[in-house]
């Protein structure tokens, strides 16, 4: 065989294609998919039609009735969702959304164009629920759906990180994540899941966090963290499990306890509550913050979500204080008072202990966000802070999709950082705030199968943080979400080498000044403090 | 007028023929996106297309072909094309089409053993090129594994320091670095 030239390898090709995007199909291959979750983890959480298959297998063992399965799934939620109707059918196809999707900037696969990704639901839609698909079908966008449509499915529905920054520019406010959150539940209807998202769910389902981490050796993995925290400060904090009585319960992701550099943000957490003496105890049955239910389907979000509400009736606590995350608040101010609500009788709109401000916006669900909390603490002076301790770092934002967008969390984390932080840059205006990119990696995508298309989708931000480097010698990028503590370090090592990534309460931390400390020396990663080693 | 000058003068049409065909070997439905839109933070993909086309064709045409200059103008484009859905040889072609173009500006002008000295240099150039884009596309590679590994560490690092507590032994490498 002859060897291509350049020329045969690039295969440019100027004409239209010939094919519509009707008839190309996705080439699933390792590498383009994340792998299957596993049928006794789908058994375990009673999950529809739990079987054994293999993505890169022409045959994916569907249910002999699987058409009927989609055809009722979809029905059912079209009666049940007025939102997912009217989805359907109020786009016209301006392509407002086309190109403002990160994975679509950073791949150029025009499937992930959202329009054209909901267009792949919306076809089916047609076809068996509207009038002008059934008599025109093709020509009124209408398709019958086959299986390899399921496939086109399961490839495009997981190269969306239901971060919602398409819905921003969608002139009629179509909420593309819920599209998503829609034909994931589908799938899931035939036994199709990921097994990222599944095992975590299975374990938060059993144990309460997503690492399955049992009640003792969650909370010695806590301990190690005081004991971190006294060889750096002197100060020793025994923080309470489990302990009824108390006015706040604190919920934080599992990740901030286990995984690096999250743990440096849960250290901040003990710190902060141990300087204002916060009366509150954590719990190890409500030891996740975050809700892979949300990346399943509405029932599974709702199971995991309960235990919030569960545990602060148990431990009698006013109100809950939530630590930096992403998708969890989502869960939180947009469908928890409406799937476990309202909330129990013992709890109360939340009130700060130390300023007295009411959190007139936690009203419903009776949960703040640790950086109003903060934010509120700083405006009226209640901490003592050193930012020059921080002097090392000049530092960027990155506004996590679901708080942002979600929940309009923007200011808070802002000045937040501009407290404890002495450098602070800010990334260009379109990538930030409402309008930011994703990390490329959150609603159950952060598994290291699909690190390329993590990449793809992180170039957007990437990009962005790359610009602040080179331009301000930023190398901290600051955020307030779980997810993005695991998923920013390898974008930044990808595409902005030089850059590390910090929880907003670490650098919290590092700034404060506790009663009782010994000088620092070090941050909370022990490591020295330049201009502040021990002589 | 000298090859190069010849090349100097094509060099804006050079330029912009290279980007098209870079942005050529994205689907039809990119192509309009990736050519249009100017925001270098909307469109990463196409600015930095662009840009590192710009560089690396005027640092080809220079006196010398200056390593600092080429080097991360290489890295703007195959740092793009090495995590996207492109082979090796796919990702690559693009420095080496660049030959394509040069020769078609050239060939009209070819009349001396000088000339077709100087187009054989500058081709060679273009393979200096070219390794130097090979080297990176490994590196970059090399990295997408490395963050494979990595991130299980990180994911697991409390666990794994739990276990050397019961173990009274070290897991693996030393954990001092990377907790």
């Amino acid at each position: 065989m002859a060897m291509p030239t350049p020329e045969e390898l690039i295969k440019i090709n100027y004409n239209t294609p010939v094919e519509s995007w009707m008839d190309t199909k996705p080439e699933i291959v390792p590498g383009a998919v994340a792998y299957p979750a596993k049928k006794d983890t789908m058994e375990g959480l009673h999950m529809p039609n739990p079987h054994t298959w293999d993505p890169f297998e022409e045959d994916w063992n569907l249910p002999e009735n699987w058409e009927e399965i989609i055809y009722n799934g979809l029905k059912e939620r079209l009666e049940k969702y007025r939102s997912l109707k009217l989805f359907m059918d109020i786009c016209v196809r301006c392509g407002a959304c086309a190109d403002k999707c990160h994975f679509y900037i950073g791949s150029g696969d025009p499937k992930n164009m959202p329009v054209l990704r909901a267009e792949l639901l919306r076809s089916v839609y047609r076809k068996d629920f509207t009038l002008a698909g059934k008599i025109l079908g093709k020509l009124a966008g209408a398709r019958k759906l086959d299986k390899e449509v399921i496939k086109e499915w399961f490839y495009y529905f997981y190269q969306c990180t239901e971060c919602r920054r398409c819905s921003l520019y969608c002139p009629y406010g179509i909420d593309t994540a819920e599209v998503t959150m829609m034909a994931r539940e589908l799938l899931h209807e035939l036994g199709l899941g990921l097994h990222w998202i599944m095992d975590p769910v299975s374990n938060c389902n059993r144990t309460g966090n997503h690492l399955g981490i049992t009640p003792h050796a969650f909370k010695e993995i806590v301990e190690f963290l005081c004991d971190d925290i006294e060889e750096i400060t002197g100060v020793r904090i025994n923080p309470p499990f489990n302990e009824p009585g108390h006015e706040v319960l604190f919920i934080t992701p599992s990740g901030d306890a286990f995984a690096d550099p999250g743990i440096y943000t849960f250290m901040g957490y003990l710190m902060l509550f141990e300087e204002i003496g916060l009366d509150y105890t954590l719990s190890t049955y409500a030891s996740e913050g975050g809700n892979f239910g949300l990346f399943t389907s509405s029932k599974v979000m709702k199971k995991l979500n309960a235990k919030m509400y569960a545990e602060a009736e148990r431990l009698g606590s006013k109100w809950i204080l939530g630590g930096e995350c992403g998708h969890m608040w989502r869960v939180i101010n947009q469908y928890m008072s409406t799937m476990n609500g309202p909330a129990p009788a013992c709890m109360e709109t939340p009130v700060s202990p130390i300023t007295g401000t009411v959190f007139q916006n936690a009203a419903e669900t009776k949960m703040v966000h640790i950086t109003e909390f903060t934010a509120d603490l700083i405006k009226h002076d209640k901490l003592r802070l050193d930012p020059s301790r921080n002097d090392h770092l000049r530092v960027t934002f990155h506004d996590s999709c679901n708080p942002a967008r979600a929940m309009g969390l923007l200011e808070e984390p802002r000045e937040v950082l501009k407290a404890v932080c002495n450098n602070f840059f800010e990334m260009p205006e379109n990538t930030i705030r409402e309008q930011t990119f994703c990390c490329g990696a959150g609603s159950g995508l952060n598994t290291d199968e699909i690190m390329e298309i993590r990449m793809r989708g992180a170039l957007p931000r990437g990009n962005a943080l790359r610009y602040v480097q080179e331009k301000h010698d930023v190398n901290t990028m600051a955020c307030i979400c779980a997810i993005d503590r695991a998923t920013l370090p390898p974008l930044a090592d990808y595409w902005a080498p030089g850059v590390s990534i910090y929880g907003t309460h670490e650098l919290v931390a590092n700034a404060l000044v506790m009663k009782g400390e010994k000088k620092r020396t070090m941050d909370l990663r022990q490591e020295d403090l330049p201009g502040m080693e021990d002589e | 007028m000298s090859i190069q000058e010849h090349l100097q003068e094509h060099r804006e049409a050079i330029t912009a023929e290279w980007v098209e065909v870079i942005y050529g070997t994205y689907p039809f439905d990119t192509v309009g996106f990736l050519r249009s839109q100017a925001d270098a933070f909307s469109n990463p993909v196409g600015a930095k297309t662009k840009k590192a086309a710009e560089t690396i064709i005027s640092a080809l045409l220079a006196q010398e072909l200056d390593s600092e200059v080429v080097s991360p103008a290489v890295d703007e484009l195959i740092r793009v094309r090495a995590i996207q859905k492109f082979t090796p040889e796919q990702a690559m072609a693009v420095l080496l089409y660049l030959k394509n173009i040069i020769r078609k500006h050239c060939t009209p002008k070819l009349k001396t053993t000088a000339d077709f000295m100087a187009l054989l240099e500058l081709e060679s150039r273009i393979d200096s090129v070219t390794l130097v884009g090979f080297r990176i596309y490994s590196e970059c590679r090399d990295k997408v594994q490395q963050m494979r590994v990595d991130e299980f560490k990180r994911k697991h690092s409390q666990l794994l320091r739990r276990a050397e507590r019961i173990l009274e032994k070290p897991v693996g490498e030393p954990d001092n670095e990377n907790r």
